[in-house]
């Protein structure tokens, strides 16, 4: 009789359950102007677009309310959509559930500083290393992510990939570019999604098949 | 990882004093034992030997060990894993609530180890056994939506191994003493590895008592795991050491049980947690 016990424990034993984690993926909510330029011609006008991302990096749809610091250089609509009235200097700030964000803005007799690039800096979040510098843009009618030649992580990571996100903890509602190609040096992958390049706020490097993050770079400008 | 799982899982069914080690079986004679052996993990030791977390995997196998002396020098061993459960668990956000990724299991035949065992001396008082092992593939390589569970390697490999025991008598008991090397070589672009061992254990009425330290190493020919079946990132070059205590019960002569549990205290691309074990062996 024992040994039939034991028997069926064994058995039960056999059939290990599929449990749960949980996964801090908490961050802080925030409004992002998506298209900022440094300065815009007086008499012209710019369509300002601006991102709700709520407590876990995702867009939501949210009513903006567009302001301008100073309505007799800069006028702005509920759109968004700015014109210079004179030479000068104002804020831009876009509003949507308590949450804002700002952008000096100088007329001018030119417009310029439309983003074309973005730079981050890669550094590591767990015990293997990760270093070097991604850069995202526009070549060519398509969108591009580079790493340069100071790219380095070990290879001691097979199933490292890279991902486009608004939160770095999680690769939930994340863009994923590409498994990593080669553990050190420049590399170049094509993003097959045409992109805003000021979409995504952070380039993530995570070992997918057990979902630990690896790195991060936030992209700047 | 399956690879050095079915190490360790070997390690943890075959500690018993009646098999392994320097001893072969007498003409005839043999060794069974059915065991369960499982880990769960939700953090693992990295290339530089420092623990990160991980999503939680867990890994459950069903085996039969089996040893026969073919003749009072030659023993024939099989290690047959004949229900190896993998799975990853699901992963909630702490935040909604959601789940974020679906966790997922596979089942399967896992990898299957032949062995050949020729006892070098068998007269004490130092027992000396040398052993070739086939490790055949049976097990699922590529599991789950992403390939990234496994019950196999995928990979035949070699093992070329020498087991030295002696045992004495201290008050009427006999403890026994057992060292063992082995050279693993590997397939399919994995680096080759050495393996060692330690192991004392006695016999106390009805209870036997065990305690053994084995690790492994990797010569590390092969550099990195782009090449290396599946996509888990303990596919190559994965060492540890271990520190395993096992207590065993005998009801009489033929039949008993057996638990351990195994630790690894330092590692390099393997999981970081105790894998345990439970069995019931038979001496016919």
């Amino acid at each position: 009789m024992r040994k039939d016990y034991f028997i069926i424990g064994l058995m039960f034993c056999m059939f290990g359950c599929i449990g749960t984690d949980i996964v801090d993926d908490f961050v802080e909510a925030k409004v992002s102007i998506d298209n900022p330029i440094s300065s815009l011609k007086v008499n012209s006008s710019y369509q300002f677009e601006a991102t709700y991302l709520n407590n876990i990096g995702v867009a939501e749809a949210a009513a903006f309310e567009w302001k301008s610091s100073d309505v007799s250089v800069l006028s702005i609509d509920n759109e968004g959509m700015a014109t210079g009235l004179k030479l000068g200097e104002a804020m831009v700030i876009a509003t949507a559930n308590g949450l804002s964000d700002s952008l000096s803005l100088i007329v001018s007799d030119t417009t310029t500083g439309v983003v074309q690039e973005r730079v981050a800096e890669l550094k590591t979040v767990s015990s293997y290393p990760l270093s070097g510098r991604a850069i995202l843009k526009k070549t060519g009618g398509k969108t591009v992510l580079e790493f340069d030649d100071t790219f380095n992580t070990t290879s001691a990571l097979p199933g490292l990939y890279v991902y486009l996100t608004n939160n770095v903890k999680s690769i939930n509602e994340a863009l994923e570019v590409a498994k990593v190609k080669a553990f050190s040096g420049a590399q170049s992958y094509e993003i097959s999604e045409d992109i805003a390049l000021t979409k995504y706020g952070f380039v993530l490097f995570y070992c997918k098949p057990f979902l630990v993050p690896v790195g991060d770079g936030e992209l700047k400008p | 990882m399956k690879k050095t799982l079915l190490s360790i899982i070997l390690f943890g069914t075959v500690t018993l004093t009646s098999a392994g080690d320097g001893w072969v079986q007498s003409k005839k004679e043999g060794y069974l034992k059915l065991s369960q052996w499982w880990l769960v993990s939700d953090k693992h030791y990295t290339s530089t030997g420092q623990i990160d977390p991980n999503q939680t995997r867990a890994t459950y196998v069903t085996s039969i060990y089996g040893e026969y002396g073919i003749s009072d020098r030659l023993t024939a061993v099989l290690y047959f894993p004949f229900f190896t459960r993998s799975l990853s668990y699901d992963q909630e956000s702490a935040t909604t609530g959601e789940i974020i990724q679906e966790g997922e299991a596979i089942n399967s035949v896992g990898d299957t180890e032949l062995t050949v065992k020729y006892g070098l001396l068998q007269k004490g008082p130092v027992f000396l056994a040398g052993s070739y092992s086939l490790g055949i593939p049976f097990g699922t390589v590529e599991g789950g939506s992403d390939g990234s569970l496994q019950t196999g390697i995928g990979e035949f490999y070699h093992i070329f191994r020498l087991d030295a025991s002696t045992s004495f008598n201290i008050g009427g008991k006999y403890p026994f003493v057992s060292v063992y090397g082995a050279y693993n070589q590997r397939t399919k672009n994995y680096s080759n590895e050495f393996r060692y061992g330690f192991k004392t254990g006695v016999e106390l009425n009805k209870w036997i008592l065990i305690l053994q330290a084995y690790g492994v190493g990797s010569f590390k020919n092969i550099q990195n795991n782009f090449n290396t079946t599946g996509t888990s990132i303990f596919g190559n070059n994965m060492e540890f050491f271990t520190i395993s205590p096992e207590v065993g019960f005998k009801f009489n002569d033929h039949f008993g049980l057996s638990a351990n549990i195994g630790a690894a205290i330092w590692g390099r691309l393997i999981l970081a947690a105790p894998s345990y074990s439970v069995g019931v062996f038979w001496i016919p």
